[in-house]
């Protein structure tokens, strides 16, 4: 693919009175620029089976599994607060019926992360 | 310092370390603390195992944190190769689930509306040849970078120290583009937008703001080229947003929208996340509360080794060369003192070229043991405001801005 722009740039920045003047540089990199096309890889990780991994399967529809499972300890409260903030801050559709299990899940299996 | 040198010394620099790694050092065998298997790396903290992997579009061997949105950490040893983080090992990390993943250059607009007089809606083109262009050297790290080694450990990103990275951005000044675009009386703020997104309705999408001041100083800068390259798509192609001394946070990513206030941004990434508390070193004791929180916002200086890592060994009687990387934060490197007995004397390093005071800054320094034993390095960055690394880590429960003098336990045999 033949590049859009090429940008050769001038020396360009003017000693300023800001203390910009000194961090700023001049610059002759061209930068071509091109279209994107990529694809990003699929999570090969997955909740461990178990009683709540059901409803743990609602936190995939925003993120893959991975950085749920690389947590340090974290208490059932604490699993609850995260939960919580999932819900309310970024509107994850997990019932109110639902976060004594998932808690209890994620706490499980977070306690058996700490082993590995 | 000349363009030419600063063009020219990256590559031939990296070429003499990699030389003088074999010459002095590890004579008795690497580090265990970060060993692993050759597809995985052990960070050193509970729950540490990594994946690396080559997976993603654009990048070399990352450390796997999370796959969706992706979270990618940098390798540690690749700071040891120079004080510019090549654009496929720099690293990665996405709040959103919906990310472009394919983007017409020719098509692309970035839009500059609200409390302006003359909106814009800008292509890559225009941005590239109607806006002076300019370059600097800055250091983009994540607010909650060795968010791992936290104690007590708190959730969020299990990062180690690999969620930094410098390299040199080209773009146009915010400035001239709000300038064009004429800001009205009043302004008190400019919102970023970029084009990812949440897939629930109810997600907030993922806007940072600066203070109008801020917007204008000439600094903060749009940038579509990185290490004189257009910037990977996991690092925001076409354009990403330079906050110069500040967290990355700020560095908004795919930016395609600005938006000038009229009014502080209350929006829930600047209201409610990313927050610190309003305290020194944004440090407070565990269970305490009531105290006052503030969006993050400056850079505090930080020093690294790159060339040893816990658990190695040297040779008594035999020069060691100690080096690494040292930052200033939100403004230049003063200098950088190294100990070799835990923090009882201190010692002048030698700084390397000066690429700038937001940039990397290579330092080195040599010591002969003199009796077997264990040995604590430690390193310690002081930036030209007389800020220094304290010597008790911070904490907070965002896991933010730890900058405490870092040690590195080393057995001379």
């Amino acid at each position: 693919m033949k590049p859009l722009l090429v940008m050769q740039c001038a020396v360009a920045l003017v000693l300023a009175a800001s203390g910009a003047s000194m961090a700023q540089e001049h610059q002759s990199t061209p930068v071509a620029i091109h279209s994107v096309s990529v694809e990003l890889p699929s999570s090969t990780a997955t909740f461990p089976a178990g009683a709540g991994s059901d409803i743990a399967g609602k936190c995939l529809i925003c993120h893959s599994a991975g950085m749920v499972l690389r947590q340090p300890a974290l208490t059932q409260s604490e699993w609850k607060t995260e939960i919580n903030r999932m819900r309310n801050a970024y509107g994850a559709p997990i019932l109110d019926s639902e976060v004594e299990a998932l808690s209890a899940y994620l706490t499980k299996v977070n306690a058996d992360q700490q082993r590995q | 310092m000349s363009k030419e040198l600063r063009c020219d010394t990256p590559s031939r620099r990296r070429f003499l370390q990699a030389a003088g790694l074999f010459g002095s050092i590890r004579l008795l065998g690497g580090s265990t603390a970060l060993g692993a298997t050759a597809n995985s790396v052990r960070l050193p903290f509970v729950n540490g195992e990594r994946e690396l992997t080559r997976a993603f579009p654009q990048k070399g061997e990352m450390i796997l944190l999370r796959t969706r949105p992706p979270l990618l950490e940098t390798p540690f040893d690749v700071f040891d190769h120079g004080v510019f983080t090549p654009n496929d090992r720099f690293f990665v990390r996405w709040h959103l689930p919906y990310i472009p993943t394919q983007i017409d250059a020719e098509a692309f607009r970035l839009t500059v509306h609200g409390h302006l007089s003359k909106p814009l809606s800008l292509s890559l083109h225009q941005l590239m040849t109607e806006f002076e262009s300019v370059e600097i050297a800055a250091i983009n790290q994540c607010s909650g970078n060795s968010r791992g080694f936290f104690n007590p450990r708190v959730p969020g990103g299990q990062w180690a120290n690999g969620a930094m990275g410098c390299a040199r951005w080209t773009g146009v000044r915010l400035k001239d583009v709000l300038d064009r675009a004429g800001v009205s009386r009043g302004a008190v703020q400019v919102r970023f937008n970029g084009l990812d997104s949440g897939i629930l309705a109810a997600t907030p999408d993922f806007l940072k703001s600066l203070d109008i001041d801020h917007a204008r100083d000439g600094e903060v800068m749009i940038a579509y080229g990185m290490n004189g390259e257009q910037l990977p798509v996991l690092n925001g192609f076409p354009l990403r947003l330079i906050v110069p001394g500040w967290y990355s946070t700020y560095w908004v990513k795919m930016l395609n929208d600005i938006e000038v206030l009229n009014k502080a941004d209350d929006n829930y990434w600047m209201a409610k996340a990313y927050l610190i508390p309003d305290t020194p070193h944004a440090s407070i004791t565990p269970g305490q509360t009531g105290f006052k929180s503030v969006p993050i916002n400056r850079m505090v200086p930080r020093s690294f080794i790159t060339n040893l890592r816990d658990g190695d060994r040297v040779l008594v009687g035999h020069t060691v060369e100690i080096r690494g990387i040292a930052f200033g934060g939100d403004t230049g490197l003063s200098k950088v003192v190294w100990s070799r007995d835990g923090g009882a004397h201190w010692t002048d390093a030698t700084l390397e070229e000066d690429h700038g005071k937001y940039c990397f800054r290579r330092w080195n320094a040599h010591f002969t043991p003199t009796a077997r034993g264990e040995s604590v390095l430690m390193v310690k960055a002081i930036n030209t405001r007389g800020v220094e690394q304290p010597a008790t880590a911070n904490w907070n429960p965002g896991g933010f801005m730890r900058n405490v003098a870092e040690s590195t336990k080393i057995t001379i045999a």
